[in-house]
């Protein structure tokens, strides 16, 4: 017997864990299009360098540290799009009621906490009737997350990807019942509407494609601490913080006479930038930065159209911070 | 589903939505350091440039007792 990749079995966390090494208590299960199974990697390093042996190589090897982290690439369903920023960003508030929860959602203020929400990750593949993988990993972080539009026909025009990071604490097997497959709602990039320093890029045909990006630049080397806990005699992270994060906004649009992006670029006018999609009324996402400015207005062009790719420069604004979000969908007590 | 379904479906979805303009729920946030106390609209203008600048939402099942 062997096993398919089909069979995957994915299961994220669905509330914040209590702390980094407490499982989650619930689990929501999504399909992903990326064929990239977890590796639960055990780290050794060995004393090749060392001298005094006589000789350059090595004579033993010795456990280091659990080394774990994955991506998960998915169509832009609104449940994941609203799990996988409430997480990435880690400052949520859950407001609204059944059909349509509401979720404001902030990056974390370093003034108040360097840790984004911790979940668990839990992958099964079963095999000639037992399992091949069934691990959870315990104590995850979002380290970057990426949602990228494009035009075209299909749940392809609108994708999230996830890049996480484990603590390395491991539990196999998982002893996790997965629920059935979540229901998801499609955002296609037909329903969008984007705004960028007061152009409407939708009304006037123009938008092609672009992404949203948010990098957290986790601390992993400062997760292994003395006391950070070990297992199997390999070192387990105790904390994963926020590094310098980075905000990413581009788009690229057909280039017309009257494009004004080149003249803001070189004005350094900032302004709003404010993209959304949806399913329908009850399932969405709206992604907004209050101060955007163009680094870079780059010629190009699609399908032998001129377009231009501008890269923005997300600023701090006082009352709306660098980037928030509103996600709306079906599920309760995402990251809470 | 075909893609009738699914339209059809979408159509059925937004004729449920409430009428807006109603009132809107209030949510209760705090700050953890300050343990001041902040109860306002959930929308995002109200929300965000509180968050920003750390407060938290505070559960439901937390008494609103400045300083808890």
């Amino acid at each position: 017997m062997a096993a398919r990749v089909q069979q995957l079995v994915l299961g994220l966390g669905l509330g914040e864990q209590t702390n980094i090494a407490t499982a989650s208590a619930a689990f929501l299960r999504f399909k992903k299009i990326d064929m990239a199974l977890t590796t639960p990697k055990p780290v050794f390093e060995n004393d090749a360098a060392e001298i005094g042996k006589g000789h350059e190589f090595a004579t033993a090897t010795f456990p280091s540290h659990y080394d774990v982290a994955n991506r998960i690439e998915k169509y832009a369903s609104a449940e994941f799009v609203a799990w996988a920023l409430a997480f990435g960003l880690g400052n949520v508030v859950q407001s609204g009621s059944s059909p349509n929860y509401t979720y404001t959602i902030t990056p974390i203020d370093p003034g108040t906490s360097l840790e984004l929400p911790y979940f668990s990750v839990v992958e099964q593949v079963p095999e000639g009737g037992g399992a091949a993988i069934d691990n959870m990993h315990i104590g995850c972080a979002i380290e970057d997350f990426t949602y990228a539009f494009t035009y075209g026909p299909g749940r392809a025009s609108s994708k999230l990807t996830v890049n996480w990071v484990g603590s390395g604490k491991l539990t196999t097997p998982s002893g996790v019942t997965v629920p059935a497959l979540t229901t998801e709602s499609n955002m296609l990039a037909a329903s969008m509407a984007l705004t960028v320093n007061g152009i409407d890029l939708v009304a006037t045909k123009r938008i092609l494609s672009g992404s949203i990006g948010w990098k957290n630049n986790l601390l992993l080397n400062a997760g292994f601490y003395p006391g950070s806990g070990l297992q199997s005699g390999l070192q387990l992270r105790g904390r994963m913080e926020i590094g310098a994060r980075v905000p990413s906004f581009q788009f690229t649009a057909r280039l017309l006479a009257t494009s004004t992006e080149a003249a803001l670029l070189l004005a350094q006018t900032a302004g709003s930038a404010v993209l959304s999609v949806q399913y329908d009324a009850n399932h969405s996402a709206a992604f907004t930065f209050p101060q955007l400015a163009f680094q870079m207005v780059e010629n190009t062009e699609a399908d032998g159209i001129v377009a231009i790719t501008v890269t923005g420069t997300p600023e701090y604004a006082t009352s709306g911070g660098v980037f928030s979000a509103v996600c709306k969908c079906g599920i309760t007590g995402i990251a809470g | 589903m075909d893609f009738k379904q699914e339209v059809n479906g979408v159509d059925a979805a937004k004729a449920e939505q409430p009428a807006s303009g109603s009132a809107a729920a209030k949510v209760r946030l705090r700050h953890p350091h300050t343990g001041d106390i902040q109860e306002v609209d959930a929308t995002p203008d109200k929300l965000v440039p509180l968050m920003v600048q750390g407060y938290q939402q505070i559960p439901p099942e937390i008494p609103a007792t400045k300083g808890v």
